[in-house]
């Protein structure tokens, strides 16, 4: 049959047989029941607690950020932007991983993703050396920065615990 | 034989639909070990949903335990309309597509839609053995997710223009670009 086909018919029908042969299952590289099961017990025994702490956690983090940059403005206006965005940071991250640290994290490898957010950041630092107000550059930074709080935060207090 | 066969898979798949209709209930009721093995049932499939259009491991697999936990507060609104497992597969198609959206809405400033590969690059395949699959890996992203949900998914482009919040048009577009680079990169011609 496929011998008098087209070559352009031929073409479709292997790849549609390609896709067609895919498998339709496949299965995830670690056990992510546990997660699961532990959001779900969560869920049942303390709702509301962990909500509150979540608030507490983001409320403090905010208010903290204000009040760095505020304190920095007033006794270094001689620093870069990305200096006070960096300073300001590190010593929000502290106060996370402070505040976080006897709580169990949910993910093993959250210092891992850390460092690679680590990392991102120092590739950032680096090009803003050479384009120091770069806006795009430095929303960037703030990015990579959220996204590392936003990964201590979801690494010891994950949304499903908000649920 | 076949008949003998094809009536035994058909008791089968009767007892096996019984056994997930107890599971639901029982899981509706707050039943976790029930929930557990729905779970079962179906992680393979839900993971594959997340993975094929987000092609990013961890991602996927977050998003999928996302999906369960979102299907086991949804679980009493099921009314059994639908069979559970489309059900479950409309669940997880939104919830990867907007975990996508989420992660997009910071970066689209900064880069491309569809900067993840470059159109007309050459692509090279490290495991051909699973060369389609790795193939649809390194599609741009639009073209990634619109290929995923009509191809392999069995949405339409209304469907899917609705799920991504493009125009009927790109979809189709975006979908026949996918074909095209496939077809490309794999050889299909020869």
């Amino acid at each position: 049959m496929k011998t008098n086909s087209t070559p352009a018919q031929r073409e479709c029908t292997d790849l549609d047989d390609a896709i067609a042969s895919l498998p339709s299952q496949i299965e995830p590289t670690r056990d992510l029941w546990q997660g699961i099961d532990r959001a779900l017990e969560h869920k049942q025994h303390k709702p509301a607690a962990t909500k509150r702490v979540g608030h507490l956690a983001l409320v403090a983090c905010v208010a903290l950020l204000a009040g760095l940059m505020w304190r920095w403005q007033q006794v270094a206006p001689h620093l870069s932007t990305e200096a006070l965005i960096s300073q300001t940071m590190q010593t929000q991250k502290q106060q996370l991983i402070s505040y976080y640290a006897d709580m169990p994290a949910t993910q093993d490898d959250w210092q891992q993703k850390l460092e690679n957010l680590e990392s991102a950041a120092s590739a950032v630092r680096e090009a803003l050396k050479n384009d120091h107000e770069n806006p795009e550059l430095l929303s960037l930074l703030q990015y990579i920065y959220s996204q590392q709080l936003d990964l201590i935060n979801q690494a010891h207090n994950p949304a499903w615990k908000q649920i | 034989m076949q008949q003998t066969e094809s009536l035994m898979e058909q008791g089968n798949d009767t007892a096996s639909i019984d056994i997930e209709l107890q599971l639901i209930q029982r899981a509706i009721e707050r039943d976790r070990q029930a929930f557990h093995q729905l779970y079962e049932r179906y992680v393979k499939r839900v993971y594959a949903i997340c993975w094929r259009l987000l092609a990013d491991k961890n991602a996927a697999e977050d998003v999928t335990q996302e999906v369960f936990i979102s299907v086991w507060q949804q679980l009493p609104a099921f009314n059994g309309r639908s069979l559970f497992s489309t059900w479950l597969h409309a669940i997880a198609t939104k919830q990867a597509v907007s975990h996508f959206r989420q992660r997009r809405r910071w970066f689209e400033r900064f880069l491309p839609f569809d900067l993840a590969v470059n159109d007309h690059g050459e692509y090279h395949d490290e495991h051909p053995e699973h060369g389609v699959e790795d193939a649809i890996q390194k599609l741009p992203t639009q073209a990634r997710m619109v290929f995923v949900l009509f191809a392999i998914e069995g949405y339409r482009h209304e469907e899917i223009a609705d799920l991504l919040n493009i125009a009927v048009g790109s979809s189709k577009a975006q979908y026949h670009r996918a074909r095209n680079l496939l077809k490309q990169w794999l050889h299909y011609e020869d």
